[in-house]
């Protein structure tokens, strides 16, 4: 096919643009740092309507030539497209300006994201003219967490379900493919865990995508467009988001955890050391005790590496879009469960030499309840569920023993079974150091920070002594509870004074600065903190007559003296304070049933300072509340701007038009 | 003109009443976002740490913050009329107020010209597809109970979400075909069918 026809069909299209505009099927490769958006005008294609795309070939007639070209570009821009959505999705990618110095933004399949020189070069084998006759390779794109900047004292660490923290660098060693671990720059274990492998591709034309061959292009266009919503919606649903939204909140830790993201050609052997297929904890720890909810994601369980669902994998498969040159497909293999944290490598060791038993109860449940609160593997549904919410006061008071035995099992086999005579020989000096070292460096990791903010600046200080308090035998555990909780310590320490005190005092002040925007969100939360902070003075100071009681077990710990007995002194005290904690809170919530939609603040939090609330009762200013602040908010902001800057180039004709336009 | 009735699907909520419009609201957003066949920036809004997509158009939001309201107002009303008014039905075993329900309804339309001989062209519009939203409205007695009815409101939300993404995903094959870029193609309407308490 001649591929100096190209100009001429869009001259045929009603709004046409006298202007070349290079194609990225047209040689593009010199061109590409000047890739404009899609240019094809697909309003041509239903003018068209039936036309009949011939079986003659070769013969270059001109509709048959439009035809495959258009054809072309859907598969080249099915490609493409769905690697913008999807990396967009997980890391900042750098926004480009066209010449009229506005940022570049692809409008294909009708979702208008930013586009972005970053993928040019993976994205080359995607981008040739003769896609539709000579099938791709498939299109692969890897998510993973890196580690590259761990430091010698830091590990990787995993919590499963029910809290319990695994050593990701002893997963993946004592996985079949092990070679020796590589060490990166600074010395730290190098590990790096894929958490989803996304494939797009066209398929092979089988049964069921032969009715693609009389697809009409504006169909196919139609359908991708409803695909590609049903991508980006999706995309924010897996565990993997959760991961990214919350480590990306807390840039200035030094990014020791990054996601990012990989682009490659599918088909090609993936090498020996697959991380995606590695469990990363053994499966019998993976089923709580406790319900264990079903799957949300209308994902099935991978069967196809370890004959079950051991490894903790889903496959996604979307629907094909079905086209004549076969179907396109996107599909995806990932990790259900990506709760994963930094631990200090000192502090993972110290765990494995202490076994579970001297572990303050409260503590133990303190920390599993932590996990719960967070978004488990993205399911905050699944942690709910299983009954230790941090609305279960309850479950402090009563009796957290029977919850020992499973977390007992905590690491890896070895420690469960050390002998006494080793937990003798570590001082408790060694101990607080440890936390403390540990607390220091796990501080700016930063966990789900949902309703830390408003109370970090009223309670900061304490939840490090409280927390600081259970030593023992899990300075791991519940150092790294405590301190990863630093930014998440409210909610702990909610639990101990009432889940609801701090909580309706902060809802019943935001909810009247509601009205500001989203940057009104700081100034609400300094309020509400002050307003959280007084109210909570009183449960403070219990708080803080606890962890002096807990300290000074601490010190006797070393000899061996169970605290059995004081425990149960701690934990009746304590109810009884929560108990008069939650008449207050009943009267608070009672008072403050104005908080029509008010977001509760676990969810106001979500995460980012100027991520939007979830809920205005007041339409003002409710579209800039919505704005969400990752990929999505400089495309808000852009379209804000350019709103009417993208309607004159819709006329221009640069941008895929759908359908014909209207007589 | 075939007689199928135009498919329906059923999407279940349940929620307190502190989160029912938010809950309500982005379930509405997550399938105009799936409808909305005009070119759109995407926005993302979140709902009980579910991050769901949002559509920013005005009109609509406009649209489906106002029935939101409305809605909402509804099941208050359903609620507070019931146990109250009639005594001799108010029976002393259920002391608990029964959950209000309600049903809103997400109508997509396509337009058809008509070219009338001698008449102005009257558009006809049919119904291609409806999204019922079944809301339930919990309330609690107890500290537990309320923690259970958000486990079960998030949950039940999540599992709505990723229901309309099965569903746009698998179906297709019934949208009209769409003839215009230049605005929606498809007009829409959102209806709530109030129901009484219980």
């Amino acid at each position: 096919m001649q591929q100096h026809a190209r100009p001429a069909p869009r001259s045929a299209s009603a709004a046409s643009n006298p202007s070349t505009n290079p194609e990225r099927t047209n040689n593009q490769r010199e061109t590409l740092p000047q890739r404009t958006r899609s240019s094809v005008d697909l309003a041509a294609y239903t003018g068209a309507g039936g036309e009949p795309s011939r079986a003659a070939e070769g013969s270059g007639a001109g509709p048959q030539d439009k035809e495959s070209t258009r054809l072309n570009q859907i598969i080249q821009h099915f490609h493409t497209k769905a690697a913008l959505t999807i990396c967009a999705a997980r890391a900042q990618l750098p926004r480009v300006r066209n010449r009229d110095g506005n940022f570049k933004q692809d409008r294909w399949f009708n979702i208008v994201l930013d586009d972005t020189d970053a993928l040019v070069d993976e994205l080359q084998e995607w981008q040739r003219s003769d896609l539709s006759s000579d099938r791709p390779a498939p299109l692969v794109i890897e998510v993973y967490v890196d580690t590259a900047n761990l430091n010698q004292n830091q590990a990787l660490v995993i919590a499963d379900e029910s809290g319990k923290r695994w050593d990701v660098a002893d997963a993946l060693a004592g996985s079949a493919h092990s070679s020796p671990r590589p060490t990166n720059k600074q010395g730290g274990k190098f590990c790096e865990v894929v958490l989803e492998r996304w494939t797009v591709e066209v398929g092979d034309s089988d049964e069921e995508s032969a009715t693609g061959r009389t697809e009409q292009l504006p169909n196919v266009y139609k359908k991708g467009v409803v695909l590609f919503r049903s991508l980006y919606t999706f995309l924010r649903f897996l565990p993997t988001w959760k991961l990214y939204r919350r480590l990306g909140r807390h840039p200035a830790n030094g990014g020791s955890l990054r996601v990012k993201y990989r682009v490659k050609q599918g088909g090609l052997a993936s090498g020996s050391q697959d991380s995606l297929l590695t469990p990363l904890y053994p499966l019998h720890h993976r089923h709580s005790p406790f319900e264990q909810p079903e799957d949300i994601y209308d994902s099935e369980p991978d069967t196809s590496h370890y004959g079950d669902d051991a490894n903790g994998l889903l496959r996604h498969r979307f629907a094909p879009l079905l086209t004549p040159a076969g179907p396109l497909r996107i599909s995806l293999l990932y990790r259900r469960h990506c709760d994963f944290a930094v631990a200090s490598a000192e502090a993972l060791l110290s765990s494995r030499f202490f076994g579970r038993r001297e572990s303050d109860p409260t503590t133990t449940t303190t920390t599993m309840d932590r996990y719960n609160t967070t978004e488990l593997g993205g399911r905050a549904a699944s942690a709910n569920a299983k009954g230790k919410s941090p609305f279960k006061a309850g479950t402090l008071a009563s009796s957290p023993r029977p919850r020992l035995p499973t977390y007992d099992q905590g690491f890896s086999p070895p420690p469960s079974s050390l002998p006494e005579e080793q937990r003798i020989a570590v001082s408790p000096a060694t101990f607080i150091k440890t936390m403390d070292a540990q607390k220091a460096e796990i501080r700016d990791i930063g966990r789900p920070d949902r309703r830390a903010s408003q109370k970090r600046t009223s309670l900061n200080t304490l939840p490090q002594k409280a927390l600081r308090a259970p030593p023992h035998s899990l300075p791991n555990e519940t150092a790294i509870a405590s301190s990863t909780s630093s930014p998440m310590a409210p909610p702990s320490l909610s639990r101990y004074q009432s889940s609801f005190a701090g909580r309706t005092k902060r809802t019943s002040s935001t909810s009247q600065q509601d009205k500001a925007n989203t940057s009104g969100g700081s100034s609400a939360r300094g309020s509400a903190s002050d307003q959280a902070a007084s109210g909570t003075r009183s449960d403070d100071e219990a708080i803080q007559d606890f962890v002096g009681l807990l300290e000074s077990d601490k010190v006797k710990f070393a000899k061996l003296i169970k605290p059995a007995a004081r425990h149960s002194i701690d934990l009746s005290k304590f109810s009884a304070l929560r108990e008069e904690s939650r008449a207050l809170a009943d009267d608070m919530s009672a008072s403050s049933l104005l908080n029509q939609g008010t977001t509760p603040p676990s969810r106001r939090l979500s995460n980012v300072p100027a991520l939007s609330t979830s809920s205005s009762p007041r339409p003002l200013g409710h579209a800039t509340h919505v704005r969400s602040r990752l990929s999505t908010q400089s495309i808000a902001e852009e379209a804000g701007r350019h709103g009417e800057e993208s309607m004159d180039e819709e006329v221009e004709g640069e941008e895929p038009l759908l359908f014909r336009q209207d007589l | 003109m075939d007689s199928r009735k135009p498919p329906e699907f059923t999407l279940e909520l349940s929620a307190d009443r502190s989160n029912v419009k938010d809950v309500v609201k982005g379930l509405v957003h997550t399938v105009f976002f799936h409808r909305y066949f005009t070119p759109l920036t995407p926005a993302t809004h979140d709902v009980l740490d579910t991050t769901l997509p949002y559509v920013s158009e005005d009109d609509i939001e406009s649209l489906i913050e106002t029935r939101a309201t409305a809605f909402v107002r509804s099941l208050d009303t359903a609620t507070s009329t019931t146990p109250h008014t009639s005594p001799s039905h108010y029976n002393s075993k259920s002391a608990a107020p029964s959950p209000s329900r309600g049903t809103l309804s997400i109508k997509f339309l396509e337009r058809k010209r008509r070219k009338g001989w001698f008449i102005a062209k009257a558009d006809e519009e049919t119904v291609w597809e409806t999204w019922l939203i079944d809301v339930t409205l919990t309330s609690a007695r107890s500290e537990p109970e309320a923690a259970r009815n958000r486990r079960v409101m998030e949950r039940s939300l999540q599992e709505a979400a990723m229901r309309v993404v099965e569903v746009v995903d698998g179906e297709k094959g019934h949208i009209p075909p769409i003839t215009t870029n230049e605005s929606n193609p498809f007009p829409y309407q959102i209806v709530i069918h109030p129901r009484g308490g219980g």
